[in-house]
């Protein structure tokens, strides 16, 4: 067996912390010097505060930009977008006004046109080809067709 | 050690008085930072780099004493931010380092031989060099247990960690340095 197979056993009675020294009265001043940097550590903890609060204040100025960006550019987009809306919607007016066709309707036809009253009612044609011709008849012919 | 009397209860106690707070940490850091510095110190070996870890250390508890709740014994949770501190302490000098094994076993000897304070035996030395060339947490789980002689229960609250993972740990940690005692006294 080695000498050294149990060295824990040996160096057991060497446990102690003798073995690093330290300067000398370090633990009598460690205190003082830890209350100074304490007071230190208080003292420049406001811009600290500061710096904590950073992240927020730039999150604050993003989105107060991005209001500022919605304020002075939306509007314009919106009013340009209905401009836009409006010219569209006068050149299909002037389409309509300069159209030879519709140019020749009367009020009654436009009415017609748009309640759809040409689609219920017969055409002239169809009048002409179910009613008898009354051109050309006398006073007698009348009054017969009335008794009958 | 210059522990102070006061039990952690009273020191609750009067932290939760706001006029007496400031007296109350007092006697808190003067109870409890000798304790862990050492906790610190095996861990990083600089006694500057402990001094920082241990006055930050001390900043978090300050700035954290009123979310204390008095489920976990105090010196649970002091240790526990100690703790973290080293590891993240540690993490970041793992990310400036750029060179093999073998360097860094003559790294750490070189600096446990230097200024940093370590004036032990040969074997106290080796001890240390082989601890400090396990993986952090083993590491952390090794002094804990062995020099600290923590319970695992109490270990477990501080790292997180399942008491059976930590057995495992500490097994392994021993076993690996047992092997390192070997292979430099063949």
């Amino acid at each position: 067996m080695n000498k050294h197979d149990d060295i824990f056993d040996e160096l057991k009675e060497l446990k102690n912390n003798s073995q690093f020294s330290v300067p000398e009265g370090y633990f009598d001043t460690f205190h003082d010097r830890l209350k100074q940097r304490v007071e230190q550590e208080s003292f420049t903890k406001r811009p600290r505060i500061i710096s904590m609060l950073k992240p927020w204040m730039g999150l604050a100025a993003g989105f107060l930009l991005i209001v500022a960006v919605y304020i002075t550019f939306i509007p314009k987009i919106s009013d340009t977008k209905t401009a836009k809306n409006d010219t569209e919607q006068t050149s299909i007016f002037d389409d309509v006004i300069n159209d030879p066709i519709l140019t020749q309707l009367n009020e009654y036809d436009l009415v017609c046109y748009l309640t759809g009253c040409d689609q219920n009612n017969s055409t002239d044609e169809d009048v002409n080809e179910n009613e008898p011709d009354l051109t050309g008849l006398t006073a007698e012919d009348i009054d017969d067709l009335i008794l009958f | 050690m210059a522990e102070t009397g006061i039990t952690d209860k009273e020191i609750l106690e009067r932290l939760k008085n706001s006029s007496d707070k400031e007296a109350a940490f007092s006697l808190l850091v003067k109870k409890y930072q000798e304790r862990l510095y050492w906790h610190i110190r095996k861990m990083v070996i600089s006694h500057d780099d402990t001094d920082d870890i241990l006055q930050n250390t001390f900043l978090k508890v300050w700035k954290a004493l009123d979310n204390f709740r008095a489920d976990s014994a105090m010196y649970t949770w002091l240790y526990r931010i100690a703790t973290n501190e080293t590891l993240t302490f540690l993490k970041s000098r793992e990310k400036h380092k750029a060179f093999s094994v073998d360097d860094e076993e003559s790294g750490i000897e070189n600096r446990l031989k230097s200024d940093d304070g370590f004036n032990g035996t040969e074997l106290q030395m080796k001890l240390q060099k082989f601890i400090l060339l396990l993986p952090d947490k083993q590491r952390l789980i090794f002094n804990m247990k062995y020099f600290d002689e923590m319970k695992y229960e109490e270990i477990a609250e501080i790292t997180g960690n399942s008491v059976g993972a930590l057995k495992a740990s500490y097994h392994h940690a021993v076993n690996k340095i047992k092997a390192m005692f070997k292979k430099e006294f063949l």
